[in-house]
């Protein structure tokens, strides 16, 4: 060994600090390289739901960085797409973030005639039946006409952002497929009058149906003169579109228009008010997704109606949660393979008897964490079941957690576990939008959440060993707890340190009155469901910012879920700021059983 | 110009994909005019080179470990993490790790290979990846500079790996034929498991590995093959449709390509890896890491669906088509070796000292011993809780006897005072036998009246029974006047007393 090697010995050797990714990443290679491009693609990257996505998109697209041969994707632009619109920078952010799941497998070729793509995109093709067979699948931005005919060839999907975003924060995609054959009865424009009860209350959105809609819409004010005329502009409309709107029905007596509403205060929900009243529309979402779907409803659609009926729809076919774009195999599933996935989905998910050796998809929504990340990260490694995916879903953390969490992804990744981060630029107030988004998201069969200031004891998952290597398809495990003091001021005897049971087993019928009996006794931490039961029940209510947790399990039960403890330690760290415990009492109970009771139908959430 | 020297250090020389890689850039180098020398350590120096022709054979050397060390090259790469610390004695001006995978996946959770793997492949040397993810990867969890990590994609040998004639398939003709392929040895490739899930699913499968385990299989395998020669691999994928492959730690993922280039498709796992040229429902089904379930639904979909595959098929061959050979391949390779950043050796030795060093001094392994105190402590407050137990079983042990003894002991102090009573009874009975002789009747009456008075005012006696046992306070403290006049009561009222505490019972 030479002296001077020698010498440096025990010196510290100067470390490289992992920067995470700057806050405006690095644009993808399919962007236009002009100085207009570059602030019009800061702006879409900005405008992603998950930062991840747009650095996959950079660093995916990038052909030069390595060799890369792959099957295509497309992107269509109809040829009114136009960068000055805002709906239409909305929809291409959206469409953008979907591409981005698919990015790592599949290359990305934009086919427009609209002029103003090569604005934003550095290689445009022209549209062409060739074009669109080139690919694999396409989709197509906004336009309903334009995705039918793309579909002939190839599997397409129209693309737009939610059109309902005051109904559940933003969080559905409009994904739907061409050439959809929705199973609707037609009705006449008698019949629509007849079932009109109290005026005229449309929701009109902006694609290629929407002239034609508004000219039903004057044909039905004439038919039934004295009625009043309230249209809703959706969530995705512009001044230009809200101004065609309004000049369109400018003749029509008793007629308003209004924006979309602003989404509805926690308080109001269990309130019959709000923007739930209209019955016509030219977007399917829109009326199946109404709080009350007793009033009849009609879709305009193909110049004319049609009576609104989800029976033997499927969701898949039309929108997605945010978070299932990120499922990659079911994504493309639905997409590219639409029969078979919709033959699957068609009456919801089925839940098996059993699973066997499931996939447990461990879902930790993150704010500002840093050690307690690090001690959660060792805890599962420390797990001896080997079938595990960790899904944390950043919710507007600082940096420090991102480091955070980038040292937990090199530790998990080291026991072959299935590591994935979300990152949501921008913090959600709660837990709940990235909870559900992380589920979602899952490719497991088996969900557990957990906070991320919670840790997990060793052979935490031996519920599933022990009993033959499988779990039973419909029921909610859940551990032990363990309450530990972190600075949370309690009661005297609190039982802090010391392992509490629950009720053991509660089955499905005795399920809801034992969540109402005792609260929420699950406690969240640690709970394991199957992600079949969770999208039956429709997923967590994105509109209770709290609560949601309770209802949550109150829908499970519905949909048949018996709960089981098991012997599994999950310790609860109780901070003077989380609200662990405090869930659960009766206000929430009964605002938990006035919203089960009011939906049944768990897909269309 | 001095030709530039290059030190490849191996491990061993033996038959894996990584050796066949490593020696195949080895021929390629030297054919460009670089002196290679495969370093190996000095009981491997016997064997001869796997994979490779006579021809190329003797364009690389071997040279042992401790020769090289007195050698002075351009180059020097390690091939294994292991090697690194090799890398320390040999002079050169450029040192390379040649990652081929996360080889921290390769050890159990807890070994002491993943501390020093973090330790030694953070020196900051250059790294060539095989694969862009492995390039990420080693960027973004080893605070490796970009400018010293290079990608060299893994190419396809395509004069071996060609399209094999299959019987094509169509609905109702043959049924789809799956393959396992991998040792059943290696945990990452859970090769076992797979075999037993095609079993259970009942589709025809076969197996191919360097080490198999025939019990695993059953009557749907068609056949097993077990250490079979590079070369024959195209015929044996050519014999199936699918490769089934549920591993879950790969570096380039080579064995799905192969598949493809002989005109088979595949069923996988999204391992890392496999992104690089499998796109799932073009080329391949891909199914989440870890999830038997969904890898289970995939197979069967496609056994059921022939036409499927058959699409599949075509795509992954084209997919194969475009993928680079060796030859393509080559330039890449040379423009890296002339690119690499130098490095003094200085990082690298000070990381392996803190390797060596970790068990030398007592904060070293802090973590270590925390862990082993916490366990400790743990089984500790186990042992006592479980003492804790046992003492209180003792203790209620204790105090049943002891209830146990104060009975005992109140029943001989009854026992005594019925000795006294039957003594006394006997005296009476005597007064009185002898009364009747010496007073009349009616003073034997009176007699009488007197004793029943006497027996019908001492309640006590009946209670006397019912009382807990003395205490040892009281059993020690001196009989107190009361206590005289009771025993004195009850033995007059003993058959009273008796009777009593049989109705008791």
């Amino acid at each position: 060994m030479g002296a001077l090697a020698a010498a440096q010995i025990g010196r510290e050797q100067p470390v490289r600090v992992h920067r995470p990714e700057d806050s405006s990443p690095p644009l993808p290679a399919i962007a236009a390289t002009t100085a207009e491009a570059i602030a019009l693609w800061t702006e879409l990257l900005d405008a992603f739901f998950d930062r991840q996505a747009a650095v996959r998109l950079e660093r995916e697209t990038n052909q030069r960085a390595h060799h890369r041969w792959r099957p295509k994707l497309a992107l269509v632009l109809p040829p009114e797409f136009s960068v000055d619109r805002p709906a239409h920078r909305a929809d291409l952010a959206v469409a953008l973030e979907v591409l981005a799941a698919t990015v790592e497998q599949y290359n990305l070729e934009v086919i427009s005639d609209s002029p103003q793509a090569a604005r934003l995109f550095a290689d445009v093709r022209p549209y062409s039946a060739e074009a669109v067979a080139a690919c694999v699948g396409a989709l197509v931005l906004g336009s309903q006409s334009l995705n039918d005919e793309v579909a002939a060839i190839r599997p397409s999907r129209r693309v737009a952002a939610d059109p309902c975003a005051f109904r559940a924060e933003g969080r559905r995609i409009v994904f739907e497929q061409g050439r959809l054959d929705l199973p609707f009865e037609p009705a006449d424009d008698r019949e629509v009058v007849g079932a009109l009860r109290q005026g005229i209350s449309a929701f009109v959105d902006e694609n290629d149906e929407a002239p034609a809609f508004l000219d039903a819409l004057r044909r039905l004010a004439s038919a039934a003169p004295g009625q009043d005329v309230r249209v809703t502009l959706s969530s995705r409309a512009d001044d230009t579109f809200a101004a065609l709107v309004r000049a369109t029905l400018a003749g029509v007596p008793l007629v308003e228009v209004m924006p979309a509403p602003e989404p509805a205060p926690k308080a109001d929900i269990r309130t019959d008010a709000g923007p739930g009243g209209f019955v016509l529309s030219n977007e399917p979402i829109a009326l199946l997704t109404r709080r009350d779907p007793s009033l009849p409803a009609f879709l305009f659609r193909g110049g004319e109606w049609s009576w609104v009926d989800a029976e033997g729809l499927s969701r898949a076919s039309l929108y997605l949660h945010r978070g299932e774009e990120q499922n990659r195999g079911t994504l493309l599933g639905n997409w590219l393979e639409p029969k078979v996935e919709q033959l699957k989905a068609r009456f919801g998910p089925k839940a098996p008897q059993t699973i066997a050796e499931p996939l447990v998809s461990i879902v930790v929504p993150v704010y500002d964490r840093t050690t307690e990340l690090i001690r959660l990260a060792s805890s599962i490694f420390n797990q001896s079941y080997p079938w595990i995916e960790v899904v944390f879903v950043s919710n507007g953390s600082p940096p420090e957690t991102l480091e955070a969490l980038r040292l937990a992804e090199g530790h998990l990744m080291k026991h072959r576990f299935r590591v994935r981060i979300i990152e949501i630029p921008r913090p959600c107030g709660s837990a709940t939008i990235p909870r559900d988004v992380g589920i979602r998201s899952a490719g497991g069969e088996m969900i557990c959440v957990l906070d991320s200031d919670d840790w997990l004891e060793a052979g935490f998952f031996d519920f599933v060993i022990v009993n033959d290597h499988s779990c039973r398809g419909d029921t909610i495990y859940y551990p032990k707890k363990v309450f530990r003091n972190f600075g949370r001021a309690m009661r005297d005897d609190f039982p802090w340190d010391t392992p509490l049971s629950g009720p053991l087993a509660v089955e499905a019928d005795a399920l809801p009155s034992t969540l109402k009996r005792l609260g929420n006794f699950f406690c969240n931490s640690g709970v394991c469901f199957p992600k079949a039961m969770f999208e039956r029940a429709g997923g967590i209510d994105l509109r209770l910012h709290y609560g949601e947790d309770l209802y949550l399990w109150w829908r499970l039960a519905l949909v048949g879920c018996r709960a089981q403890m098991h012997d599994g330690l999950v310790n609860i760290a109780l901070h003077p700021g989380n609200n662990e415990l405090a869930v659960g009492d009766d206000s929430r109970v009964t605002e938990a059983v006035a919203l089960a009771c009011d939906r049944g139908r768990g897909q269309w959430l | 110009m001095a030709v530039k020297r290059i030190g490849i250090a191996l491990p061993m020389l033996g038959i894996s994909g990584g050796i066949n890689i490593i020696l195949n850039w080895g021929v390629i180098l030297a054919r460009a005019g670089y002196e290679v020398e495969i370093i190996l350590p000095p009981q491997e120096m016997d064997r001869d080179f796997p994979f490779l022709g006579e021809q190329d054979s003797r364009l690389l050397r071997k040279v042992s470990l401790p020769e090289a060390r007195g050698r002075r090259y351009h180059t020097a790469i390690a091939t294994w993490w292991a090697c690194l610390p090799w890398l320390a004695d040999l002079e050169a001006e450029h040192y390379v790790w040649f990652m081929q995978a996360f080889e921290a996946q390769f050890f159990s959770p807890h070994a002491e290979e993943q501390a020093k793997f973090d330790e030694l492949v953070s020196s900051q040397m250059n790294v060539i990846a095989i694969a862009p993810w492995l390039q990420r990867l080693a960027e973004r969890h080893y605070n490796l500079e970009p400018k010293r990590t290079f990608c060299v994609l893994n190419p396809l040998d395509k004069s071996l790996w060609r399209p094999m004639a299959r019987v094509p398939l169509k609905r109702g003709r043959r049924p789809v034929r799956f393959l396992v392929e991998g040792p059943s040895t290696d945990p990452r490739k859970n090769i076992v498991p797979t075999v037993k899930l095609l079993e259970r699913l009942k589709v025809p499968y076969s197996w191919v590995g360097a080490i198999v385990d025939r019990s695993a299989t059953g009557p749907h395998c068609r056949w097993v093959e077990e250490q079979v020669p590079y070369r024959r691999m195209p015929s044996i994928y050519g014999d199936s449709d699918v490769l089934v492959k549920a591993s879950n730690a790969e570096g380039m993922f080579g064995p799905p390509l192969e598949m493809f280039a002989t005109g088979g498709t595949a069923v996988c796992w999204d391992v890392q890896g496999a992104e690089e040229y499998m796109a799932d429902r073009y080329n391949c089904r891909l199914t989440p890491m870890n999830s038997w379930t969904r890898l289970s639904e995939a197979i069967l979909e496609l056994a059921e669906n022939p036409d499927q595959v058959r699409t599949l098929q075509e795509n992954a061959l084209a997919t194969a088509e475009a993928w680079p050979t060796w030859d393509d391949q080559a330039d890449q390779i040379l423009a890296t070796i002339e690119a690499l950043v130098p490095f003094d050796r200085s990082s690298l030795i000070r990381q392996i000292s803190r390797v060596e060093f970790r068990g030398n001094t007592p904060r070293a392994d802090l973590s270590d011993q925390f862990q082993e105190r916490q366990r400790y402590i743990i089984w500790l407050e186990s042992e006592v809780a479980k003492r804790d137990r046992r003492i209180g079983n003792l203790w209620a042990e204790a105090h049943a006897r002891g209830q146990t003894i104060d009975a005992l002991r109140a029943e001989m102090s009854a026992g005594a005072f019925h000795r006294a009573v039957r003594k006394v009874g006997r005296t009476g009975r005597a007064m009185a036998h002898l009364s009747r002789k010496l007073v009349g009747r009616q003073a034997r009456a009176l007699a009488d009246s007197t004793l029943r008075r006497s027996f019908r005012t001492d309640p006590p006696a009946l209670n006397a029974p019912n009382t807990p046992p003395p205490s040892s306070s009281s059993s020690s403290s001196p009989p107190s006047t009361a206590a005289r006049g009771e025993s004195t009561v009850t033995a007059s009222a003993a058959p009273t007393t008796e009777a009593a505490r049989r109705d008791a019972a």
